[in-house]
């Protein structure tokens, strides 16, 4: 409890307890030493006047009631804004490259390999093969070669009869683990829309 | 909030906003109209400015609003109060350095009450406006916003951005300016 005599702090916390702005120990003092104190309690009187007074003051009738006029006025100007990007799909960027980017290499070796195999896919353009024996197709398609029977050539039989089953069957599963991980990262996505990504601060 | 009025859920509406839902941003204007209305009118008294202020408040906060993110201490209301109070406080700069007064900048503009209207609108009406616009504005705000919008300490601090200490000292400035000023009608006011 403070000093009764020290009458300054007392007023010091008379507007924050007028305002209820105290915590309630504190509150509850300053409202006991009001009781017994009749400047305190004019000065309380003069403010719970100057309230009342104030309150007097009343907003035009056209701006009180003027909600459905001003909202016919501005909605046209709210232009849609465009949305920056949710700090959880800025985390997830990375991966997401990562998952094109195999996704692209595979369509890429996919692209080769249909040209490779071109007399068995008929819907695609003749390629003469004979134009890429330069480095391009040296650097490009020799591994391909591993696929198809121009491996024997190069290598044993046995290790190029398990290459043929071992490359495709991990390219497979590279292809497979690629997509599974672009699911999991779309899961991740909208759970951050709903809401890990909101109670984040981004300003 | 008007009588009869659903209570508006804040949070959902907030977030379908800031999604780009216009609606939704509609109910939240509806909600705030007359907070932001309140503070801004009683800052620039002038209707028709008081409009075009809170136009170009709701405009920035939907502009701003994706970048909104609401914490503990951080709420929607305080947040457009200091768009509002920003806009506003930016006006009375902008009229300062013109050096134009504002009455006779609107009776220029042909926006200004005619005096037999401002004596309709009642004596106690305008010396209230009066002895407040006396004040420095950054008093004038931190009283319109505890007095009139209700505003608790922490608020007002974050809507003006000052500390609490600093509200404190200006909404007893105010007071007592404004006990001094309005002195004879303090007791007499009906």
């Amino acid at each position: 409890m403070k000093n009764e005599e020290n009458h300054v702090e007392w007023e010091a916390l008379l507007l924050p307890y007028y305002d209820d702005q105290l915590p309630m120990a504190l509150r509850q003092q300053v409202g006991e030493h009001i009781r017994h104190c009749p400047v305190c309690q004019g000065k309380l009187r003069e403010l719970m006047a100057l309230h009342r007074l104030l309150q007097q003051d009343q907003l035009p009738p056209e701006l009180e009631s003027g909600y459905a006029a001003f909202w016919r006025s501005l909605s046209p100007r709210l232009k849609t804004v465009r949305r920056p990007l949710c700090p959880m799909h800025a985390a997830m960027m990375p991966s997401l490259l990562y998952v094109a980017t195999v996704i692209g290499a595979h369509l890429v070796f996919l692209l080769f390999l249909a040209l490779t195999l071109n007399p068995l896919l008929h819907f695609l353009p003749t390629v003469d093969l004979s134009l890429w024996e330069d480095w391009f197709y040296a650097l490009a398609a020799w591994p391909l070669n591993l696929l198809t029977s121009n491996a024997t050539i190069l290598l044993p039989a046995w290790i190029a009869d398990g290459l043929n089953i071992i490359l495709p069957t991990l390219l497979l599963l590279f292809l497979l683990g690629s997509v599974t991980l672009l699911y999991f990262e779309w899961l991740r996505s909208r759970e951050g829309e709903e809401g890990e990504c909101t109670s984040h601060e981004t300003t | 909030m008007l009588p009869g009025q659903e209570p508006v859920n804040e949070r959902e509406l907030l977030l379908a906003a800031q999604a780009g839902d216009k609606a939704a941003y509609g109910q939240l204007v509806q909600h705030y109209y007359k907070y932001v209305t309140g503070i801004i009118y009683r800052l620039v008294r002038h209707p028709g400015l008081t409009e075009d202020l809170v136009q170009e408040t709701f405009l920035s906060g939907w502009q701003s609003l994706p970048r909104f993110r609401p914490q503990n201490d951080r709420s929607l209301r305080a947040w457009l109060g200091r768009i509002a109070s920003n806009k506003a406080l930016d006006y009375l700069r902008r009229r300062k350095l013109d050096s134009v007064p504002v009455q006779e900048e609107l009776v220029a503009q042909g926006r200004l009450a005619v005096p037999e209207q401002a004596a309709l609108a009642g004596e106690l009406n305008r010396l209230i406006a009066e002895s407040i616009a006396t004040l420095p504005e950054r008093s004038q705000a931190a009283l319109i916003l505890r007095e009139y919008e209700g505003l608790s300490y922490r608020e007002i601090a974050e809507v003006l951005d000052i500390p609490i200490g600093t509200v404190m000292s200006r909404l007893s400035y105010a007071r007592k300016k404004l006990r001094e000023q309005l002195e004879p009608y303090l007791y007499h006011e009906k």
